[in-house]
């Protein structure tokens, strides 16, 4: 009983409300627009529904509890670190279309967003890798480090979007917004439970309950803002000795092929001595009046 | 409505560095991987070794 109502419910739940918020989206039409966040639910969806028939076949005693735990294991860790990547791939997508309205800043913020990523993904891949890790546990660290790295940057954007919404013309009732706010809760609870409860030693435990709870939570919400109609992106406006209008010219020209102007060093006391040497001594190293008594005029 | 949903946003955003310090701090005592239990999923956590039922059917 205790197995149908902690494990295979939930993830029955999960997996319905995923297929609901696919709906959600496809119906809006907004798969296409926003391809990575489609592709991250279709992913969970899938991944859950093997798990959900793997848990269930336990359920029916049709297969043993150690086989099923290995392909839950396996299915589970693969898919954690596939969809943390997602995830990110989101991330990317979202700030794409919350910068939009300021090319320059767009273009710009893409490059550090990529670095941001890098740098995250080697520092989970070097503090997973300890003296006494090895094969699968490797892997395991490492995707939980890149996790707790992407719930980071996950709460840095909602918060730039939270503080920036007047800026950049999202309101909070659109996609972008929703989007990401599904994210922060999610993330939210994954470093509370992680910081709070450690070590688990079984699969039915309260940490898990509250994270599933927080999960469904945030699949509503993104099915949610996919259901109402998005409201119109204001109009971003802004006197044109803004700094950030600057920004966005300075950012728009970085990296611009255009045409270049060679700039000359300003003079300094050693440019000066060399040439006055070069002067007197002349090419050949000798003094120039000694030179020019040997050459063809004296003589 | 605007001033609400920032100060939601804030307290998230503490909340997750508050965390994030504590699993940092728990971090430089032991190998990561006993100290992350984090999901990508409302499925449960399979944190015990491969090999055990870690709580299914037998």
């Amino acid at each position: 009983m205790s197995l149908w109502l902690h494990i295979v419910l939930p993830i029955f739940l999960e997996t319905s409300f995923l297929s609901a918020a696919l709906y959600c989206v496809y119906r809006a039409e907004k798969n296409r627009i926003y391809p990575a966040f489609w592709q991250f639910l279709l992913f969970s969806a899938v991944s859950q529904a093997i798990q959900l028939v793997d848990l269930s076949l336990n359920g029916l005693h049709l297969l043993s509890g150690v086989h099923a735990y290995y392909v839950d294991y396996y299915v589970y860790w693969v898919s954690f670190g596939i969809s943390t990547v997602l995830i990110l791939r989101v991330l990317h997508e979202m700030f794409r279309h919350a910068v939009r309205s300021i090319p320059g800043v767009q273009k710009l913020g893409e490059p550090i967003f990529f670095w941001a990523v890098t740098v995250s993904v080697i520092l989970a891949f070097a503090s997973g890798i300890t003296p006494h890790a090895t094969g699968m546990s490797i892997v395991l660290a490492s995707a939980q480090v890149l996790m707790r790295s992407q719930s980071v940057l996950t709460l840095c954007m909602l918060t730039f979007l939270a503080f920036a919404s007047n800026t950049l013309g999202v309101p909070f009732r659109s996609r972008i917004f929703g989007v990401t706010f599904g994210l922060g809760m999610i993330a939210v609870s994954n470093l509370v439970i992680s910081a709070f409860f450690g070590t688990q030693t079984t699969l039915f435990n309260t940490p898990n309950l509250v994270h599933q709870g927080v999960y469904l939570a945030a699949i509503t919400v993104w099915a949610g803002y996919f259901v109402q109609p998005e409201p119109a992106r204001r109009l971003v406006t802004m006197p044109v000795t803004s700094p950030l209008m600057r920004w966005n010219d300075v950012a728009q020209t970085l990296g611009n092929p255009a045409g270049q102007v060679a700039v000359s060093y300003p003079p300094s006391f050693m440019t000066d001595v060399f040439d006055l040497v070069e002067n007197v001594m002349g090419p050949n190293g000798r003094p120039q009046r000694a030179t020019s008594s040997t050459g063809p005029i004296a003589s | 409505m605007k001033i609400a949903v920032r100060a939601l946003v804030l307290g998230m955003l503490i909340t997750g560095f508050a965390a994030d310090h504590m699993l940092a701090s728990k971090s430089v005592a032991t190998t990561p991987n006993t100290t992350m239990v984090a999901s990508n999923s409302a499925s449960p956590v399979p944190m015990c070794e491969p090999g055990s039922t870690c709580g299914l059917n037998k």
